[in-house]
């Protein structure tokens, strides 16, 4: 399972945004700080200013004090050593406005001529508190308009800034050997895309280079190859003509006979591989597979004759695939040996066409290794003296053509299936 | 008949060359695309053998070259090169064949007695041999005048076994001409037995002399001369 993909223009959006918010409460929490200390400040200062009045009051009129809102004074026999002034906030009905309000209440100790007192004084604190609030309503609201204009902003720029990306990721979708070079330029002020275009036209440049120079070597190597290969086969032949050889002889010249065409297979094949790698067949078009196979079938019924096999086809008159014909014939011709030669002797083979597709079913032994590996090139089933390379061809022209292969092997019998996945 | 080789390995022309000589061809051999075109300006020829991969260029361009100069002369186009593009190239520039390298030398010669046969107007289209007839035209096969009832297979086997007589025919070369492609080289080649039976049977019930011999195990040869 991948991950959910998001666009990078989104994604820097969404950490901005996130970091734009984190910043701003750390700016807000600051702020609201500054609110406190700023508002202890005042308050402490009335709260002073109130203390040199009670002072004075004790000193001269005394009584003035008792039951007063003023202040809440009470004498004591002496000051809790190390006690040091505290401050509590609380809910109070406020006299004048009949509202509750936020009350700071400071307790403390005096001495007066030689009298200890604890003295208790109240102050509204309510306004100083709405100041405080109000550094989170304003800063809530900032970051909401700063992020709509990011999100706006990242809206109007994305289809534009990105567009020279964008068209850089086309040509790379769209890209095949041998276009580089013959691609328009893609003009961009932007460092970053500039540099992807310049990377992604030197990777094209050494992508080429390396294909031709493949190609090169696989057509000199068949080259070079199959001329001796034709010169050994045809020595050998000639010295099996010559009626004089001893049987020992016979039999070291059958064997070289033997090898070398075995060799001359393997180079073809492995051609083979290589042309339909680089995509040499182009010559795609919508074929309707029931006359071509019913082309092989007839191909191959003395093979399946020798063997006793039965053919069961049912052929849908419509079913078609997208390919180069070439490369259907190979399949089927591959697809078809591979059937006979690993079908039990007097058995049936059944090919099928339809809406799921093309099935080819041969009864036969279990195959000696894992079912997924039999598409590996040099894979030979239960002894068999074949290159093993015949499905890896067919597995290869699938996947260039679009075409899916599986394979399974069920209650004695090897399936395989070919679908097309877009066609569903 | 005249026979001219362009292929630049020395040994697989005069490999090829010696083979039709003895065949009763003239052949000559031209190793460059340079010495195939001198050769082609002053003499006529009824069949060139092209090789493409030549030293100095592509074959492919000869093609042409060689029509325009003699209209008769056949042309069958040998490579290495074993791709489906060459191949209808080839055959588009107006070649009358086309041979894959390795090739069996049996093939090869079928090839060319198919493709002169074909260029050859008004001529006989019978291979005689003692008893035996071969009418070309007609894809029928007699001895003293008895038709042979034969399979397309069987006819086929056999004109490949005339063309080839007293050479040794191995077993896949044989499975390669009848079946081409199809014919899968792991499994055994029973198959071609039964042909060569039943082609003996016909034969000898016709009243001919048998001619297919098995050699080595390897494959069969048609022998111009049972004793």
């Amino acid at each position: 399972m991948s991950k959910r993909k998001f666009r990078l223009l989104s994604k820097a959006v969404f950490f901005y945004l996130l970091f734009t918010l984190v910043s701003f409460i750390i700016s807000a929490l600051i702020l609201q700080r500054e609110a406190n200390d700023h508002m202890h400040n005042i308050l402490e200062n009335r709260f002073h200013h109130r203390e040199h009045r009670i002072e004075y009051i004790l000193k001269h009129e005394p009584d003035k004090l008792q039951n007063s809102s003023y202040a809440h004074v009470r004498q004591v026999d002496h000051v809790p050593e190390g006690f040091e002034p505290f401050y509590t906030d609380t809910l109070m009905l406020n006299e004048h406005t009949r509202r509750e309000n936020i009350y700071r209440k400071k307790t403390t100790y005096m001495t007066v001529e030689g009298t200890h007192y604890k003295v208790e004084m109240t102050k509204e604190a309510d306004e100083l508190y709405r100041f405080k609030d109000d550094v989170f309503h304003i800063v809530l609201p900032v970051f909401l308009i700063l992020a709509l204009a990011i999100l706006l902003a990242n809206y109007i720029l994305s289809g534009h800034l990105f567009e020279p990306f964008r068209r850089i990721l086309g040509q790379m979708a769209s890209y095949k050997i041998g276009q580089a070079g013959s691609l328009p330029s893609i003009k961009t002020t932007t460092y970053e895309f500039d540099r992807l275009k310049q990377l992604y036209q030197r990777m094209q440049q050494r992508i080429e280079n390396d294909y031709f120079q493949l190609k090169e070597y696989t057509e000199n190597m068949s080259h070079e190859l199959q001329t001796p290969l034709s010169i050994i086969q045809n020595k050998t032949e000639a010295m099996l003509s010559q009626n004089n050889l001893s049987t020992i002889q016979a039999k070291q010249v059958k064997a070289i006979y033997e090898e070398t065409q075995q060799l001359s297979r393997l180079g073809k094949a492995l051609n083979l591989i290589t042309q339909i790698e680089n995509q040499e067949f182009q010559n795609i078009r919508t074929i309707k597979t029931a006359p071509v196979i019913e082309g092989h079938l007839e191909k191959v019924r003395e093979m399946t004759d020798m063997k006793e096999l039965q053919i069961k086809k049912a052929l849908d008159p419509k079913h078609a695939f997208t390919i180069d014909p070439g490369l259907l014939d190979v399949m089927l011709r591959n697809l078809l040996k591979n059937a006979i030669r690993y079908a039990s002797h007097g058995s049936t083979i059944h090919v099928e066409t339809g809406d799921a597709g093309m099935r080819f079913v041969n009864q036969g032994e279990a195959p000696d290794f894992e079912p997924q590996q039999i598409f590996d090139r040099f894979r030979r089933g239960n002894g068999q003296k074949t290159l093993g390379l015949g499905l890896s061809i067919v597995k290869k022209i699938c996947q260039v053509s679009g075409l899916e292969i599986s394979y399974e092997y069920k209650e004695g019998h090897h399936i395989f299936a070919i679908t097309n996945p877009t066609s569903e | 008949m005249k026979l001219l080789v362009v292929e630049d390995n020395q040994e697989l022309t005069e490999d090829v060359c010696t083979f039709f000589r003895e065949d009763g061809f003239v052949t000559e051999a031209a190793y460059t695309i340079q010495q195939a075109r001198e050769k082609v300006g002053v003499y006529s020829y009824d069949l060139v053998i092209l090789d493409l991969g030549l030293p100095d260029g592509n074959g492919l361009d000869l093609i042409g070259e060689i029509q325009q100069q003699h209209e008769g002369t056949a042309i069958l186009v040998l490579t290495a090169r074993d791709s489906i593009d060459t191949k209808v190239q080839g055959l588009e520039q107006g070649a009358d064949d086309y041979l894959t390298k390795p090739f069996h030398k049996a093939e090869l010669n079928a090839r060319v007695h198919s493709i002169l046969r074909r260029r050859i107007s008004g001529g006989s289209h019978q291979i005689q041999l003692h008893e035996l007839t071969v009418d070309l035209s007609a894809r029928k096969a007699t001895i003293h005048n008895n038709v042979l009832n034969l399979t397309r297979k069987e006819y086929d086997l056999l004109l490949f076994l005339v063309y080839n007589k007293n050479l040794l025919l191995t077993k896949e070369s044989i499975a390669e001409h009848l079946w081409g492609d199809h014919f899968d080289q792991a499994d055994n080649f029973d198959f071609i037995y039964n042909h060569i039976k039943n082609l003996r049977r016909k034969i000898s019930q016709a009243g001919g002399k048998n001619y297919i011999r098995s050699m080595y195990g390897m494959g069969y040869k048609f022998v111009s001369d049972p004793s």
